[in-house]
């Protein structure tokens, strides 16, 4: 029961950081990079099936509060196999270039989301609509703000999410201990 | 035989079934069920927002003060040299307003709208990318409730209230895809819908061709449909041209405010 309180609130510390504070920092139309970057991070540090109980609760979390159709929690899924996949086929061993590496996987995830809300939405659109929205997703500005937004919290959130998976873990094994 | 129980052993099989497992919970489950919840954790977190809304807007308070040194001595030319015309041209309106008054006296009108007027601030922008949303602090305990316009200033329009919380609301902005309002121009009576454009500007869509529409124009709400009074300014409109199936004008409206650039809001709760 502690550990569920602790995962909600920091999951709705997560989404108030990014509704109160990078939306309202970053020019829009922006994406939800604190989410995104979260779960990728998550994908990293938890093994595959059990990395599904941090994540959907997440992105659901954030699809309630921001009123949002079921994207974010629909692309978390995609987002979270696929940088698994990844994780398995190429083991980087330097500490900078796994960094890098996931720098740009968490960049590519970004646009991907972009992208997937694009398809997602895309009955709705009248035709010219559909233009502007195309071409907005293929802004060279959009591209380049959400890259360079990309590697400071890509650092920060790598530091928040392992600091607290492993406060959860020490809970863990405390209760653990408790119990035997 | 044994390659089929392979896959359904797989990752790629248990992503496809929890897919469509969130997939038919999304959009199957019922908005009525969802919105209990939705409004429990938006008021757990409104008051943690405030307080991180106010902090952020310090914080870019300071980087626009820092970043807006250089500009300060050209914008200091222009905004004296604006100030003389303003000067100018309120003295002309004082004098206008004043025949008017007297007119209206004497015919026996009754006085222009004035605006019950709620004070919010903002403490979230959106989050889901089409910068269209914008919430604020005040909610159904403040009087406040769906449909209610809001402005900045003393009646520059920026959205209507889609959603109210106990503490909180979600505002729609007029550059939202979704926001459709009926204005007019003040000089040629030229009607259109003012219509969003994924958060970047407005655009002043289906004018019939026989309508004046000219650049510069000012468009102010019409007043028609919903609680959105007539006479809230809009914008300025900008390269008229006709729509691409030739049947109407249209043209972009440069608004006075940048939309993402909102601190306080007010929402007007009555016309008196």
């Amino acid at each position: 029961m502690k550990i569920l309180i602790f995962y909600l609130l920091f999951f709705l510390g997560l989404i108030i950081f990014q509704i109160s504070f990078l939306d309202i920092l970053t020019p829009s139309p922006t994406l939800p990079l604190i989410i995104l970057i979260s779960l990728i991070h998550f994908s990293l540090l938890v093994p595959f099936p059990q990395v599904f109980y941090r994540t959907i609760p997440l992105s659901l979390l954030f699809d309630i509060i921001t009123a949002s159709p079921g994207i974010m929690t629909l692309y978390s899924i995609l987002l979270v196999y696929i940088v698994g996949s990844f994780t398995k086929r190429f083991f980087v061993d330097n500490h900078i270039s796994f960094s890098l590496f996931y720098i740009v996987i968490a960049f590519i995830g970004s646009i991907g989301f972009s992208l997937f809300s694009f398809f997602f939405f895309a009955e709705f659109f009248a035709r010219e609509d559909k233009n502007l929205a195309f071409s907005l997703f293929l802004s060279s500005q959009h591209f380049l703000l959400t890259f360079l937004l990309c590697i400071p919290l890509f650092i920060l959130l790598l530091y928040v999410v392992r600091s607290f998976t492993r406060y959860i873990q020490l809970i863990e094994d405390t209760v653990s201990k408790n119990i035997r | 035989m044994s390659a089929h129980k392979g896959f359904l052993k797989t990752r790629f099989f248990f992503i496809i079934i929890l897919f469509c497992v969130m997939f038919g919970i999304i959009f199957f489950v019922p908005s009525s069920v969802v919105r209990p919840i939705r409004i429990m954790f938006v008021t757990i977190i409104t008051p943690v927002q405030r307080v991180v809304a106010s902090f952020t807007f310090e914080i870019q308070n300071v980087y626009q003060f820092f970043s807006s040194i250089s500009e300060l001595k050209s914008e200091n030319e222009r905004l004296q040299k604006e100030r003389l015309d303003l000067l100018a041209e309120n003295a002309r309106y004082l004098s206008v307003m004043k025949d008017n008054d007297d007119l209206r006296k004497e015919i026996g009108l009754l006085p222009r709208s004035r605006f019950s007027l709620k004070a919010s601030m903002i403490i979230g922008y959106d989050a889901s990318g089409s910068g269209g949303f914008l919430l604020i602090d005040k909610g159904s305990t403040d009087g406040i409730r769906n449909g209610m316009p809001a402005i900045v200033g003393s009646g520059i329009f920026v959205g209507k209230i889609v959603e109210v919380f106990p503490q909180s609301s979600r505002i729609m902005l007029l550059s939202n895809r979704e926001s459709l309002m009926s204005g007019i121009t003040l000089d040629t009576d030229a009607k259109g819908i003012i219509k969003g454009e994924y958060g970047l500007g407005l655009l002043f869509d289906m004018v019939p061709q026989t309508d004046v529409l000219k650049a510069g124009s000012t468009v102010v709400t019409s007043g028609l449909g919903g609680d959105v009074p007539s006479g809230l300014l809009v914008g300025t409109l900008q390269s008229p041209h006709l729509s691409s199936d030739k049947l109407f004008q249209q043209a972009s409206i440069l608004s006075p405010i940048r939309f993402d650039d909102i601190h306080y809001i007010f929402v007007i709760q009555d016309v008196l």
